[in-house]
């Protein structure tokens, strides 16, 4: 098995932009109430990695209930908004808006851009890698044309694109055609992620691959801070941890090529969050936090990373 | 015709260090069965009762009915081994380097042509560790843009029997660190660039008491300018795999390489973006991608390569005599470079 890492440091004003944070935050404040007073047409989910029907409640968030697996330790919002509630929130809603804004974009696109371009260097390395491929590719629900702009530069690469909340039966390409399904950022925001997988397994050619990336159950943030954690619960519905995601993966017949957790950021958020609301911690957090210098973070943060215990979480599976 | 289905039988030449990799390997195989054992040591055929054992290959060429040998003997006898297995109708695997000089790889591939219904591959197990493969997928897609150079250092220490073991008698091995282990090392550059014509070298006894050189230092150029720097050493006191691809985009760097002794550290491959205004860190310190293997299968991948190369009669794409031949002619140009 291998495992990637990210080494340098990405400072956390930098993928979330003080200058947008008060409308960002007001906005999407407005939609999740919206939803939530809507909660009579929320449905329970049992957990969305390893399907375990034990589990317990961990905590609540903006009124919304997070639950933690018994088995797996994957944590899950239960009860949770249904495909309407998600239409309105991603596309009609004022927040909606405010993310297709240029504000908004101009804001990120110092990072947008390295990320979109190291997504697209992923793809075609993957690519590469499968056998007798024909470059097919499918984006699964692309936060923004950028990737496939870059990618359709590559005269070895067919792109297509699938929206994630389409009920269109022509949206769906599940006639095993594809080389290669990159899923980037979405697993953790689906209402059923196991039909979705199952989807795009369909759409696979047997020896395609899968790459995903999602917000991770097993990041040192989210431990740390459990009920303190800044989620933005529609959008982080499921906290998949590394074991809970690998028997997803087992369970739909995609054989795991790498697990890796490159995120940067586990150590700047606890910092930041315990410092905003003055929290107390755990002992060693504490500790490394308030005693420790930015060497020691910085180096921290990589073994994080290499011990599969950063919140950002990548994933390379390949269709059996 | 393929064979789909069968169970291969195998005999080993050679059951030295390399031979019992091979045997480990092939034993715990579904495919195959090994049968025989060949070596001067005449007492394998007490250690390894349960196969037929002998002291001259020959017999077992003559006495036993097997599909694939392979070859693990000293580059003395490596040629010869590996000729007289393909006129007895097997095929055959024979580790590196393919004998002591390019005349005896050229004797294999004239032997070779007589018999194209065989399989032949030699052991260049570095292009199956996950760490080269990786790095060969970034090359091939061109997401870094073609290659501008690459600077290559393979090293070890030799070793406290290093003066009297085999690999130091020139009639043995037919030269020094440069032709057993540094022809790993070119056979990258190759695997990664393409074919070299222009060679400057120096090849030196530095400190060993032995008759051939401690160490390499070669520059290497393709047709089309690419250049290739090794440093091939039997001096290097802390054993080193360090392998940096320069590219138009970007640049990889493959350190470490994992073995039976973890001697050569973690295997790790970095690649990056080059970076003029230090958006993914600072200008001329890129963001890194550190990807790291903990395993190494490249013995069992070869195999299977080699062994559904005979299954499905198809040709053999990597380590095959041509690989061998060029790897070769990179070793004694270098060597004839320094005269």
């Amino acid at each position: 098995m291998k495992r990637s890492m990210i080494v340098g440091v990405t400072n956390e004003d930098v993928v979330h932009p003080e200058n947008i944070k008060t409308k960002l935050e007001h906005t999407r404040s407005v939609i999740e109430k919206q939803l939530a007073d809507d909660n009579d047409n929320f449905t329970d989910s049992d957990c969305p990695a390893c399907q375990s029907t034990e589990h317990s409640h961990a905590f609540d968030m903006h009124t919304f209930h997070y639950h933690q697996c018994d088995s797996c330790q994957s944590v899950f919002m239960t009860p949770r908004p249904n495909i309407e509630h998600l239409k309105t929130y991603y596309n009609d809603s004022e927040y909606a808006a405010f993310l297709k804004s240029e504000t908004y974009k101009s804001s990120m696109s110092t990072f947008s851009k390295q990320l979109v371009r190291h997504r697209a260097d992923q793809i075609v390395i993957n690519n590469q890698q499968i056998e007798n491929s024909h470059g097919r590719i499918l984006l699964y629900s692309p936060k923004s044309s950028e990737l496939k702009t870059i990618l359709d530069t590559n005269p070895k690469l067919n792109i297509s694109t699938m929206p994630a909340f389409s009920q269109n039966k022509k949206d769906h390409h599940d006639t095993g055609e594809f080389d290669l399904i990159a899923a980037f950022d979405i697993f953790e925001r689906l209402i059923d992620p196991i039909s979705s997988l199952k989807l795009l397994f369909s759409s696979l050619k047997v020896g395609g691959r899968l790459i995903l990336t999602l917000r991770s159950g097993s990041g040192f943030d989210l431990l740390t801070l459990w009920e303190n954690i800044d989620l933005v619960p529609v959008e982080h519905m499921n906290l998949m941890t590394v074991e809970g995601i690998s028997k997803l993966m087992d369970n739909c017949n995609i054989e795991v090529q790498e697990i890796s957790t490159p995120g940067q950021l586990d150590v700047q958020i606890v910092e930041r969050i315990k410092t905003d609301k003055d929290l107390e911690i755990n002992r060693f957090a504490s500790y490394l936090i308030n005693s420790r210098d930015q060497f020691t973070k910085n180096e921290f943060q990589q073994f994080l990373q290499r011990g599969l215990l950063s919140s950002h979480l990548y994933l390379v599976g390949t269709k059996k | 015709m393929t064979r789909e289905n069968t169970l291969l039988k195998v005999a080993i030449i050679g059951v030295g260090k390399v031979g019992r990799t091979r045997l480990n390997i092939l034993e715990a195989h579904p495919d195959v069965r090994v049968v025989a054992l060949a070596d001067t040591n005449d007492q394998i055929a007490s250690e390894f009762t349960q196969y037929s054992c002998y002291t001259n290959y020959t017999d077992l060429l003559n006495n036993e009915d097997v599909d694939i040998v392979f070859v693990a003997t000293t580059n003395k006898h490596s040629a010869l081994a590996v000729i007289q297995s393909l006129e007895a109708g097997k095929h055959v695997f024979c580790e590196k380097p393919p004998g002591r000089s390019i005349e005896d790889i050229e004797n294999i591939v004239t032997a070779e042509r007589r018999f194209p219904n065989r399989k032949l591959q030699f052991g260049f197990n570095h292009r199956f560790h996950y760490g080269v493969m990786e790095a060969k997928s970034i090359i091939d897609s061109q997401v870094l843009g073609k290659v501008l150079w690459a600077r290559g250092i393979y090293g070890k220490m030799g070793g406290a029997e290093f003066e009297t073991c085999w690999r130091s008698k020139l009639d043995e091995s037919g030269g020094g660190i440069l032709l057993d282990q540094g022809i790993h090392m070119l056979d990258l550059f190759r695997y990664f660039m393409g074919d070299f014509n222009q060679v400057q070298s120096i090849v030196q006894t530095m400190h060993w008491d032995i008759p051939m050189e401690d160490n390499a230092f070669a520059l290497l150029k393709t047709q089309d300018n690419k250049v290739a720097m090794l440093h091939s050493s039997a001096t290097q006191w802390k054993h080193k795999f360090n392998l940096e691809v320069c590219m138009e985009e970007g640049y990889l760097n493959l350190t470490g390489i994992l073995s039976s002794t973890q001697s050569y550290g973690d295997e790790t491959l970095v690649y990056a973006r080059k970076d003029y205004d230090g958006h993914s860190g600072k200008p001329g310190n890129p963001k890194e991608n550190k990807i790291f293997f903990d395993k190494d299968h490249s013995w069992s991948l070869e195999i299977n390569s080699f062994l559904n190369a005979i299954k499905t009669d198809t040709p053999i794409l990597s380590g095959n005599s041509e690989d061998a031949l060029k790897a070769m002619q990179m070793v004694f140009d270098i060597y004839n470079a320094d005269k």
